[in-house]
C-alpha cells in the first residue's frame, strides 16, 4: 500500500545513497539520516527538512565514504584473464586450418580497406590546401551557342574575372589561366654557360599562361623570386624546381634567358617547389597572361577558353554574389547575345570541390568522381564484412566441437559473462593478429599499389597517422566484437547436463544463420564480380572499338614551330624526301590529333538559313594529306588539293572569298542533311575570322571518327585547308615493324629540315588510349578487390566445407554401407552449395544490373548487356564454391565407413 | 610528539566524541558540535572525519543499539582509543605551553 505522508522523506535519495554508498558505512549513515530528518520535522516545515535532508544526502557522496570500484577488481580477476589467454591461445593453435582461414582472410580483408581508405583519403584531400580556399572560386561558363543545348565550360572567357573585380566589391582578386596548346606550340631553347643551346618541346610539358596572381591564390610556394611580381612583367617565365633543375642541368636558373619558338625572350623571375599531386591545376611552367596583349584579353568576351578563378571578400555568401550575374552577363554580354540569339549564364564553382565533384566540358584536368569514391569504400567495407562472416561461421560450426569444455567449465562454476568473455577474448586475438599481419602487408604494397593508382598515395609516413591507428582500433574493437558476439553467445548458452551426456546435437537456428550468412558472401562476391566484368568489358570495348582513323600506324612528330614565309614550300618537300622511303605511307600536317580535345569551335549553317539556326561545330586544319595518312573515308566528293587553300582564319581574310570545306557525316546531319550526301556542293555559312561570317563549299563529306574517348560522343567537324602555316603536329604514316629505324630516318631529315626544333615523337594508339588511363585504373582496382572479396569467400567456404564434411561423415558413411556409389556421396556437399548459390544469384544479380546500367550511361558508346554477362559471374563463383569443398567432400567420401562408425 | 596528524576540525570532533562519552554516534556529534562551538557541520563532513580518524587508530567504533526511532538503524559508537587520548593530551599541552610562552605585553599592554 503507497501511503503518501508529507513528511515522508524523498525515496530516491535514499536509493541514491544505497546505490553509491559504501555498504560498510550505511547502516549508520542512513540511521543518522533519519534522526536528523525526524529532529527537523519537529523545527521546520516538512518541505524545508526534505531539503535539508537532501543536502545531508548530497554530503555523503564524498569519495571517502562512496563505494571502491576497485574493491570489485579482485586478484581472481587477473588469475581468470590470464587462463582466458591461455586457453585462447592453445585454441588458436588447435585449430591451426581454422585460425589460418580467419587470421589469413581478415588480414586481407583489412589490408584491403586500408588501401582503399588512404586512396580515398587521398582524393578528399585535393586542393585543401590552397590559403582560404573556402572562398576560392571558378566562374563557369554556361551557354547554349548552337542547338545543342546547354553546356558547361570549366572556360570562360578572359573579360570575365576583371569585371567582376571591377563590378563586385565582393571579389577581391583573380587569376586567369589559359593552357598554353590552344596557343600554340611551345618549343623552348636556352643557351647554357658553355653556350650550348637546349631545345625543348613544351607540348608535354604542363605549361599554363597565367595572371601574377596564380602565385598567390594557390599554394604555389616560390623558393626564389618575388611572388608579388614574378610574373609581372611580360617577358618573364616561372619555372618548378624539378622542370629547372631539368632543363637547366643544375645551373641556377634564375635570370637566365629562355626563348620561346626563338621569337620571344623570356627571363626566369621564379622557381616554384614542386606542386603536390592532390590539386587539380598542374603545371611546371608559368608564363605571365600579359605575354598576351593584355588590354584585348579584358575586354574579350568571344573567347572562352581561360580558366577564371576568383577569391571573395572573407565571409562573402556567393549565392548573393550569383544573383547579381544576370545582370552582369547582360551589361557586358547583352549585345552579342541578341544578335547570335544565345545565353549565357555564370556559376561559381568551389574549388575546393572541382576535383571530386566537376565533370564540366574542358576540364583542366581529369577529375574523379566522389561517387566513385564512396563505391570504393563500400567494395572495402563489404571485404572486411566477408571475411567477418567467415569467423562467424566457421566458430558456430565449430562450436559443437567446443561444447564439451563448455559443459566442464560451467560445471565448475564459470559464469556465463566469464565465458562469453573468454569466446571474445579468442576473436580478439585473431583480429590483433591480422591487424598486425595487414600493417606489415600494407607497408610491403606501398610500391606497387601507388603504381596501380598511377598517384603517390601512400608513404611510410601514414603510420604516423593517429587517424589511421584509430581506424585500425575501430576495427579491431568492431571486428572483434561483432563477429565473437554471436559465436560467444552460441557457445556459452550450451546446457552442461546435455553436453556432458552428449546429447548436443547441432541446432537448426546455427545452421540457418550460417546459410543466410553464406547466402551474403554469395551475394556480395557475385555483385562485385558482375561488376568488375562489365568495367572491363567496357573497357576493352572503348579499346578494340574501331576509331574511324587508322591509329596504329601513325606516329605523330611535333610540327615546326621556328619557321617563315617559305615553312609551306618547306613542308611539302620535306614530306616528299619521307615519302622517299618504303616504309612510309603518307605525310600530313594539322593543329590537331585524335586524342585531343579541339579547342575551336563555332557555329555553321546552311546558307540562307536564319543565324539562330547555326551548329557548334568543331573547326580542325588540315592539309590534303590527311585523310590518306589518317584512312577516313570519303563518303562524297573529293579531298582537297593544294588549290582549295583558302585565307580562312587571317585577320585581314577577304569577306567575300568562297572557301571550300569538308565536314564529316555528323556534322552534315547537325546542319540539317539527313543523308550526309546530300550536302555536296551546298554553300554554308561559317565563322572566318572571330565573328565574321564567311561562305564555303562543300567539297567533300567524311566519315566520323572518334576524336576523343568513346566515353563522348562524335563530333560535328569541319576540315579546312589555310594557305598558311597552323601546323602543331605531324603525323606519319608507316607501314613497318622496324619502327625505330624509321623513327631514325624520320629524325634525321626533321634535324636537317628545321634545326631549330628539337624533334620528338609519339605513336598515336598510345596517346589515345592515354584516355582510358582513368577507367583503367577503375577497372584494375575493381579487379583487384572483387578478387581479393571471391578469395576471402572462398576460403571461408573451404573452412566451412570441412566441418559439413566432418558432421556429414556419419550419413555418408550409413549411405555408403547401404550401397551409394562414391559420387552419389560426393555430391552431397556441392548440392546443398548450389542452392544457395541460386538464392544469391537472385538477391545480387538486379543489383549488380541496377549498378552497372547506371555506370554504363555515362558513355556515349557502350557495350550491350547481355545474359551471359551475368551468368558467367555466377558460374565463376559457383566453380570456386563447389572447388573449395569438393575436395573435404571427396576426402569425406573415400572414408572407409568402418572406421567412422566403430564410434557408434 | 612530533608530526601528531590531527586537524583543527578532527580535534573538535574528538573532544565531542570525549563530552558524549559513551553516547557518541554520529548525529548526536553532530549536535554537540553545534551546541559547543555553533558550528554547523554537514553529516557527511562529519562521518568522513569520524572513519578518518578511525583509520588513523585515534577512535575506535562499534555498531549497537538500534532503535525505532532510527527505522531500525543501528548507530556506530565511537570511543577514543589510548592513542588518541595521548594525541589530545599531547596537543594540549603544546598549546598551554605556548599559552605560557606569551610575553605578558603581548594581550595586556594597551
Amino acid at each position: 500500500m503507497y501511503n503518501h505522508n508529507k513528511s515522508n522523506r524523498p525515496a530516491w535519495a535514499d536509493n541514491l545513497l544505497r546505490w553509491l554508498c559504501n555498504p560498510a558505512y550505511l547502516e549508520e549513515i542512513e540511521g543518522d539520516l533519519r534522526e536528523a530528518f525526524e529532529d527537523r520535522l519537529k523545527k521546520h516545515k516538512p518541505w524545508v527538512a526534505r531539503l535539508y535532508h537532501l543536502m545531508d544526502v548530497f554530503s555523503f557522496l564524498r569519495p571517502s565514504l562512496l563505494k571502491n570500484p576497485f574493491s570489485q577488481l579482485n586478484i581472481n580477476h587477473a588469475v581468470i584473464l590470464r587462463n582466458h589467454f591461455k586457453v585462447s591461445r592453445r585454441v588458436l593453435l588447435k585449430n591451426k586450418l581454422f585460425s589460418l582461414i580467419n587470421i589469413v582472410g581478415l588480414a586481407i580483408g583489412i589490408t584491403a580497406y586500408v588501401l582503399i581508405i588512404q586512396y580515398v583519403k587521398f582524393e578528399f584531400s585535393y586542393d585543401q590546401h590552397h590559403p582560404r580556399v573556402d572562398d576560392l572560386y571558378r566562374v563557369t561558363l554556361t551557354t547554349n551557342l548552337g542547338e545543342k543545348g546547354f553546356i558547361t565550360s570549366a572556360t570562360n572567357h578572359p573579360a570575365v574575372a576583371p569585371a567582376m573585380k571591377a563590378d563586385f566589391p565582393e571579389v577581391e582578386s583573380y587569376t586567369r589561366l589559359f593552357e598554353q596548346s590552344i596557343w600554340g606550340t611551345f618549343v623552348l631553347s636556352s643557351t647554357d654557360n658553355s653556350g650550348e643551346v637546349m631545345k625543348l618541346n613544351a607540348n608535354d610539358e604542363h605549361v599554363l599562361i597565367a595572371d601574377n596572381s596564380v602565385l598567390s591564390l594557390f599554394a604555389v610556394s616560390l623558393l626564389q623570386g618575388n611572388p608579388e611580381t614574378a610574373l609581372k612583367d611580360p617577358q618573364s617565365i616561372v619555372l618548378s624546381a624539378s622542370f629547372a633543375d631539368r632543363f637547366f642541368g643544375g645551373e641556377d636558373p634564375m635570370g637566365k634567358t629562355i626563348n620561346i619558338n626563338n621569337k620571344f625572350p623570356l627571363k626566369v623571375t621564379g622557381i616554384f617547389e614542386d606542386l603536390p599531386q592532390n590539386t587539380h591545376i598542374h603545371f611546371d611552367i608559368l608564363v605571365p597572361l600579359s605575354f598576351m596583349d593584355e588590354d584585348w584579353l579584358r575586354n574579350m568576351w568571344k573567347w572562352p577558353e581561360f580558366y577564371n578563378y576568383i577569391r571573395l571578400k572573407p565571409g562573402t555568401n556567393p549565392g548573393t554574389l550569383e544573383a547579381k550575374f544576370p545582370a552582369f552577363i547582360k551589361k557586358y554580354l547583352g549585345e552579342l547575345m541578341s544578335e547570335h540569339g544565345f545565353e549565357a549564364k555564370f556559376e561559381l564553382q568551389p574549388v575546393k570541390d572541382i576535383h571530386l565533384k566537376s565533370h564540366l566540358h574542358k576540364e583542366i584536368s581529369a577529375n574523379s568522381s566522389d561517387r566513385t569514391l564512396y563505391f570504393l569504400i563500400i567494395i572495402s567495407g563489404f571485404v572486411i564484412l566477408i571475411a567477418l562472416i567467415n569467423f562467424i561461421n566457421l566458430s558456430t560450426a565449430k562450436s559443437v566441437e567446443r561444447a564439451k569444455e563448455v559443459g566442464l567449465r560451467k560445471v565448475v562454476g564459470v559464469s556465463r559473462g566469464a565465458l562469453i568473455g573468454q569466446f571474445l577474448l579468442e576473436s580478439m586475438m585473431i583480429n590483433c593478429i591480422s591487424i598486425i599481419l595487414s600493417i606489415g602487408l600494407v607497408s610491403l604494397l606501398i610500391k606497387p599499389f601507388n603504381h596501380l593508382v598511377g598517384l603517390n598515395v601512400l608513404s611510410l609516413s601514414m603510420w604516423t597517422e593517429p587517424a589511421l591507428w584509430l581506424t585500425l582500433f575501430l576495427i579491431f574493437l568492431s571486428g572483434g566484437i561483432l563477429a565473437g558476439i554471436y559465436p560467444a553467445f552460441v557457445l556459452s548458452g550450451y546446457k552442461p547436463v546435455y553436453v556432458l551426456k552428449g546429447k548436443i546435437h547441432q541446432t537448426g537456428q546455427g545452421v540457418l544463420l550460417r546459410k543466410i550468412l553464406v547466402v551474403a558472401q554469395f551475394s556480395i562476391s557475385i555483385t562485385l564480380i558482375v561488376g568488375t566484368f562489365i568495367v572491363y568489358s567496357q573497357f576493352s570495348y572503348m579499346q578494340n572499338q574501331e576509331l574511324g582513323f587508322d591509329a596504329a600506324h601513325n606516329v605523330v612528330v611535333n610540327a615546326p614551330t621556328v619557321v617563315d614565309s617559305t615553312i609551306n614550300h618547306k613542308i611539302e618537300v620535306f614530306k616528299s624526301e619521307l615519302l622517299r622511303s618504303a616504309h612510309i605511307n603518307a605525310v600530313t600536317v594539322t593543329d590537331n590529333i585524335p586524342g585531343k580535345r579541339i579547342t575551336l569551335s563555332n557555329t555553321i549553317r546552311k546558307q540562307h538559313e536564319a543565324k539562330e539556326k547555326g551548329v557548334v561545330c568543331y573547326y580542325v586544319n588540315i592539309d590534303h594529306d590527311f585523310l590518306d595518312a589518317y584512312q577516313i573515308d570519303l563518303l562524297a566528293g573529293r579531298n582537297f588539293t593544294i588549290e582549295d587553300r583558302s585565307s580562312y582564319g587571317r585577320r585581314n581574310t577577304n569577306e567575300t572569298e568562297q572557301h571550300r570545306v569538308m565536314i564529316n557525316k555528323a556534322a552534315a546531319i547537325a546542319m540539317g542533311f539527313p543523308e550526309p550526301e546530300k550536302a555536296l556542293n551546298e554553300k554554308i555559312i561559317f565563322k572566318v575570322w572571330g565573328t565574321m561570317d564567311g561562305t564555303a563549299e562543300v567539297i567533300g563529306i567524311v566519315d566520323n571518327h572518334h576524336q576523343q574517348s568513346l566515353q563522348k560522343d562524335l563530333d560535328p567537324v569541319i576540315f579546312l585547308y589555310p594557305d598558311y602555316y597552323t601546323g602543331m603536329y605531324m603525323t606519319v604514316s608507316i607501314n613497318t615493324r622496324n619502327t625505330i629505324a624509321t623513327m631514325d630516318f624520320i629524325g634525321k631529315q626533321f634535324s636537317e629540315f628545321f634545326p631549330h626544333d628539337p624533334y620528338k615523337y609519339f605513336f598515336l594508339n598510345e596517346y589515345f588510349n592515354r584516355q582510358y588511363r582513368a577507367d583503367r585504373q577503375f577497372g584494375q582496382i575493381c579487379l583487384l578487390f572483387s578478387g581479393l572479396a571471391i578469395f576471402i569467400a572462398a576460403l571461408g567456404l573451404f573452412g566451412l566445407g570441412s566441418f559439413m564434411a566432418l558432421q556429414k561423415i556419419r550419413e555418408i558413411s550409413v549411405r555408403k554401407v547401404l550401397g551409394a556409389s562414391l559420387v552419389q556421396v560426393v555430391v552431397l556437399l556441392p548440392r546443398q552449395l548450389l542452392k544457395l548459390i541460386i538464392i544469391s544469384g537472385v538477391i545480387a544479380l538486379p543489383i549488380a544490373y541496377i549498378m552497372v546500367d547506371k555506370w554504363l550511361s555515362d558513355f556515349a558508346f557502350r557495350i550491350d548487356m547481355n545474359w551471359w554477362m551475368f551468368m558467367f559471374p555466377l558460374l565463376i563463383v559457383f566453380m570456386v564454391a563447389i572447388l573449395s569443398v569438393l575436395f573435404q567432400s571427396i576426402k569425406a567420401g573415400l572414408i572407409n565407413p568402418a572406421d567412422s562408425l566403430k564410434s557408434e | 610528539m612530533k608530526g601528531i596528524n590531527l586537524g583543527e576540525f578532527e580535534e573538535i570532533v574528538m573532544l565531542a566524541v570525549a563530552i558524549l562519552n559513551e553516547d557518541a554516534y554520529g548525529y548526536a556529534i553532530n549536535k554537540e558540535i553545534l551546541s559547543q562551538t555553533g558550528r554547523k557541520v554537514s553529516l557527511g563532513a562529519l562521518h568522513a572525519a569520524l572513519h578518518r580518524l578511525e583509520s588513523k587508530g585515534y577512535l575506535r567504533s562499534h555498531l549497537a543499539g538500534a532503535t525505532t526511532k532510527r527505522g531500525g538503524k543501528r548507530r556506530r559508537f565511537f570511543c577514543l582509543t589510548n592513542y588518541g587520548k595521548k594525541v589530545l593530551e599531547e596537543k594540549r599541552n603544546i598549546r598551554e605551553n605556548m599559552w605560557l610562552s606569551i610575553p605578558e605585553v603581548v594581550f595586556n599592554a594597551k
